[in-house]
């Protein structure tokens, strides 16, 4: 099946978006071999330069590395997908953050809120 | 990525009608074109020209530095947008007549082509639905390994599975040293596979960059894009 | 490239003459039989069905000539200005070789519908006479006087048997080939309209036609003549005007130019001039 893709922002970010979502969700755990850029390609119904470009992209951020003879694989590196994982947090707490102050919650409001929450989903 | 084809000032005139109106293009190998148009707007002058079914009025146009010819029609693969073949005939025979005549044309590939899309080789081409047409008329295309694809309108008439399926080929069929040319209307349902495209308006290029540039610049689709400068 | 053509060519045509020389081939035999046996089968049912046959017979073998020439046109047009043109344009052979191939099929069916109709009169009237025609041709053959007929034939027609038969062979052939030449031209003409192709193709037949006409006639109207002018400006007795093999000669020579300039025109029009729905 394509991968699902918004019609009106640039490819290449969203495919980028959406393998960093598959190394930090453990899709692609670190040292794992990434499948050839064809391939991914036709995986996410792409025009494979697009892909190129993605994983470019992704080599750029330190999130994946290329053995000249073996293919592209996913970094070793914890840290790096740490740093990654707390930065996806940060944007989505802040624009969730944005939406309840927009909604009318305050700050102590937002925080009982979340606990609840929590608390309620693990019945 | 070399350059495959190379028009300089190429016109076409009907009469007073101007078909092409000195267009000026390059198309390298390697990249996915989208050549989009509205009816009318040169497109289909274009692609018979590039196929030697048009002689151009003036200007140039090159296939590997070659004049067209039987040297590029050999390297140049065309699926028109409606069925050329004899009806009468049977599968297998259109498969013998262009391994015979295209040296680039692999028939075991077609075989397996016909055999993945349940397509019986011993079927006539009379026999067969719009859809299955469609996707003969593909897999010969498909498979000549030849240097520009080009293929007008591959999945209009064809039901949304068949089309994923056609797109899915187009793009395994990707070879780094080949330019691919989809002329269609049907943009939205392309335009992932694409990286480049052409806009051609009144024999005229209007526009020639990447599908991401476009939703960069305009925060546009490529087809929502394509909206806007054709507005009627 | 050309073999290849010309076999695709073949091969796309020959179940259809094959029908055809079929059809021919029962009615030739239905009609012989019906014939002898309505000798000894006296009734009027048969004397019907026999004179139908005959008729159908006759009407085959003359028509059969016109299907020729009609099927061969038919395919022309098909396959390179109809939709099939667009198969036929993107291969990769030049369009001297498409030209070529279609030409040399071409006349090889006109020449095997010739032999079909020889076959077909010789088998009816071997049964029509009793006598085995076949056997009866080559015993006159054989046994004809060729030094007493060569003579006569020099003396009547100013040359030996020898030319005479090579030079209408070859006469025939060209005759056709301008036939082809002269229809294929017209229906190219035709398809550079985008309505009406078939009234221009007419109109443009007309005109070739009469252009070739006026040709004839301004350029050495007393010695160009055609194989029945030649025989009809024979003066027996006094010597012939022209020798005959001159008289097909230049015969042939006209048929030929004019072949060429049709073909060239031809050959123009589907490289640069083609029109393809």
């Amino acid at each position: 099946m394509p991968w699902k893709l918004d019609a009106d922002r640039p490819i290449f970010i969203q495919l980028v978006e959406l393998l960093q979502m598959d190394i930090l969700s453990g899709k692609y755990k670190p040292g794992d071999k990434l499948s050839a850029v064809r391939d991914l390609a036709q995986e996410a119904a792409v025009n494979p330069n697009t892909m190129q470009k993605a994983l470019a992209e992704l080599e750029r951020l330190g999130l994946v590395y290329t053995e000249r003879t073996s293919g592209r694989f996913v970094t070793k590196d914890q840290n790096l997908i740490m740093n990654l994982k707390k930065e996806q947090a940060s944007v989505v707490i802040k624009d969730f953050l944005d939406k309840m102050k927009k909604i009318g919650y305050d700050d102590a409001s937002i925080l009982e809120f979340i606990k609840e929450t929590l608390e309620r989903s693990k019945e | 990525m070399s350059t495959l084809i190379k028009c300089e000032d190429l016109t076409k005139k009907y009469g007073k009608k101007l078909a092409l109106n000195g267009v000026n293009l390059e198309i390298e190998g390697g990249h996915i074109y989208g050549l989009l148009g509205p009816n009318g707007s040169g497109k289909t002058t274009f692609i018979k020209i590039l196929n030697g079914l048009l002689t151009p009025t003036s200007g140039e146009i090159t296939v590997n530095d070659m004049k067209i010819g039987p040297e590029t029609k050999a390297i140049v693969a065309y699926l028109p947008d409606h069925t050329y073949l004899d009806l009468d005939v049977k599968a297998k025979d259109v498969i013998l007549l262009f391994s015979d005549f295209y040296q680039d044309f692999d028939r075991d590939k077609a075989y397996e082509m016909l055999e993945k899309l349940d397509i019986d080789p011993n079927d006539r081409i009379k026999t067969m639905s719009k859809g299955t047409k469609e996707k003969v008329n593909l897999i010969l295309v498909m498979s000549r390994k030849a240097s520009v694809y080009v293929l007008d309108e591959p999945i209009a008439g064809v039901d949304p599975a068949a089309r994923e399926y056609i797109l899915n080929m187009i793009l395994s069929n990707y070879n780094p040293e080949a330019a691919v040319i989809i002329s269609t209307h049907l943009i939205a349902d392309v335009e992932n596979i694409l990286d480049k495209v052409i806009f051609i308006k009144k024999g005229e290029i209007v526009e020639s960059s990447s599908v991401d540039e476009i939703r960069e610049k305009h925060h546009l689709s490529v087809d929502g894009y394509f909206r806007e400068v054709f507005k009627c | 490239m050309l073999g290849k053509l010309i076999k695709y060519e073949f091969k796309d045509t020959y179940k259809l003459f094959c029908l055809y020389y079929a059809i021919l081939a029962v009615l030739t035999v239905l009609g012989a039989i019906t014939v002898r046996s309505s000798e000894f089968i006296p009734s009027t049912i048969l004397t019907i069905i026999m004179a139908l046959t005959m008729i159908a017979y006759i009407i085959m073998m003359w028509i059969l000539g016109l299907i020729t020439i009609m099927a061969l046109c038919s395919r022309f047009n098909k396959t390179m200005y109809g939709d099939r043109g667009y198969l036929t344009h993107t291969l990769p052979v030049t369009k001297a070789s498409l030209l070529a191939s279609k030409y040399i099929v071409a006349i090889v069916w006109c020449i095997a519908s010739v032999a079909v109709m020889f076959l077909s009169v010789m088998i009816f009237g071997s049964f029509l006479s009793g006598e085995n025609l076949f056997t009866s041709l080559i015993f006159e053959i054989s046994h004809a006087k060729w030094q007493a007929l060569d003579e006569e034939c020099r003396e009547v027609l100013g040359c030996g048997l020898v030319s005479i038969a090579v030079l209408t062979i070859i006469a025939l052939i060209v005759i056709v080939m301008h036939l082809l030449s002269f229809l294929w031209a017209s229906i190219s003409i035709g398809q550079l309209a985008n309505e009406k192709r078939r009234l221009l193709s007419i109109f443009a037949g007309i005109g070739l036609w009469f252009v070739e006409f006026l040709l004839k006639r301004l350029v050495q109207p007393e010695t160009y003549s055609t194989v029945v002018d030649g025989l009809a400006n024979l003066r027996l007795g006094n010597g012939p005007i022209l020798h005959f093999d001159q008289a097909l000669l230049i015969t042939i020579a006209a048929e030929l130019a004019f072949f060429a300039i049709e073909t060239l025109l031809i050959w123009f029009i589907s490289s640069k001039r083609l029109n393809l729905a």
